[in-house]
């Protein structure tokens, strides 16, 4: 699992519980995760698989401010992840359909990259905050820390604590030469 | 005093797990305001069983230490998007059977039933455990803070042997 770090000094747990969140996604059928698996979606309790989203263009600025932190992912775009004690997100790969629709739809050249995910964790790992990808685990990250989430990577995240846990995913193309 | 350890040629089937008849399903205990406000009987809610465990979950108490003079043991399945939320055990079974007086030190062995799968987790004192294999234990006192919880697809089994020293 790559494992980097980042300053992120400036953002406080007041900013993190002042965002305004846009969406609220049932994740149980894991973007289609199951049915490539062959296996027949879980049963999972109705209230189990949320996760409150933000995106790019509903971000405050200190947020769209983060990608200039990475400056080797291009033409990226960020999101917010807020999921509430008791929630996670199940099993699943990320399709990353709204970068690859951006890169088509603004006919970008990305030739000779790939798509890479960063999440970047915006707190230390609270009791029962979870993370998980290709059945290896990161348990004791700080706040700032981040991991890279390739394409058909398996990864799952939980919070099964008592304290919401918000993550930042900055999605962009990059060359895997380049990425820090 | 948290101490971990593993029992030797476990033996304990996938087939033994499937034919466990659990007819006890319930919300685990809420004892935290934030508890309360985030967990309902839709997503911490677990099958249990107890004295009517078959013999294999009873004989679990000869391969764990004796360290103790009485126990009590049960065994936990919990489903698929369900959690155990942070609490800390009453011990409340072998109080009944064994400590009407409330003396002697009371402990815990949490025993996991299978190989560790994707998205099963446990973790006490603010120390997560993963990775687990079949016959591995924790032991943990009546004061620590726990949580289990299951984001996958499959049934997370573990057994419970809650033992007593007397005074």
């Amino acid at each position: 699992m790559h494992k980097g770090h980042a300053d992120i000094s400036h953002i406080t747990d007041e900013m993190l519980y002042r965002l305004k969140f846009t969406e609220h996604t049932n994740t149980v059928y894991s973007a289609g995760y199951w049915d490539r698996m062959g296996v027949a979606v879980p049963d999972y309790p109705y209230d189990a698989p949320w996760v409150w989203q933000v995106f790019e263009d509903d971000c405050p600025s200190w947020v769209k401010e983060m990608k200039y932190s990475f400056p080797w992912l291009k033409h990226s775009s960020v999101t917010v992840n807020k999921i509430m004690p008791g929630r996670f997100i199940a099993p699943h790969y990320d399709t990353l359909y709204k970068i690859t629709q951006k890169v088509k739809n603004e006919n970008i050249n990305v030739e000779d990259m790939k798509t890479y995910r960063i999440n970047l964790f915006l707190q230390d790992r609270l009791m029962g905050h979870y993370f998980e990808m290709e059945d290896k685990t990161w348990l004791d990250y700080k706040r700032g820390d981040y991991t890279i989430i390739e394409p058909n990577k398996t990864h799952l995240v939980a919070n099964l604590g008592y304290q919401q846990r918000f993550t930042m995913q900055i999605t962009g193309y990059a060359n895997a030469e380049d990425i820090q | 005093m948290i101490k971990y350890g593993h029992i030797d040629n476990f033996g304990i089937t996938h087939d033994q797990m499937s034919q466990l008849n659990f007819d006890d399903y319930f919300q685990c205990y809420q004892q935290t305001p934030a508890i309360e406000q985030y967990y309902t009987e839709h997503n911490s809610s677990i099958w249990q069983m107890f004295e009517k465990s078959p013999q294999w979950v009873h004989d679990l108490s000869k391969k764990i230490p004796q360290d103790f003079d009485h126990h009590v043991v049960s065994v936990i399945n919990v489903p698929p998007g369900q959690t155990i939320p942070y609490h800390v055990d009453k011990h409340f079974k072998l109080k009944q059977m064994h400590n009407d007086d409330g003396t002697g030190v009371s402990y815990r062995y949490l025993i996991f039933l299978e190989d560790w799968k994707r998205a099963h987790y446990y973790e006490v004192h603010d120390q997560p455990f993963v990775k687990w294999r079949a016959g591995d234990w924790v032991k943990f006192g009546i004061d620590d803070w726990h949580i289990a919880g299951n984001m996958g697809e499959e049934p997370f089994y573990s057994a419970q042997i809650t033992v007593l020293k007397n005074a």
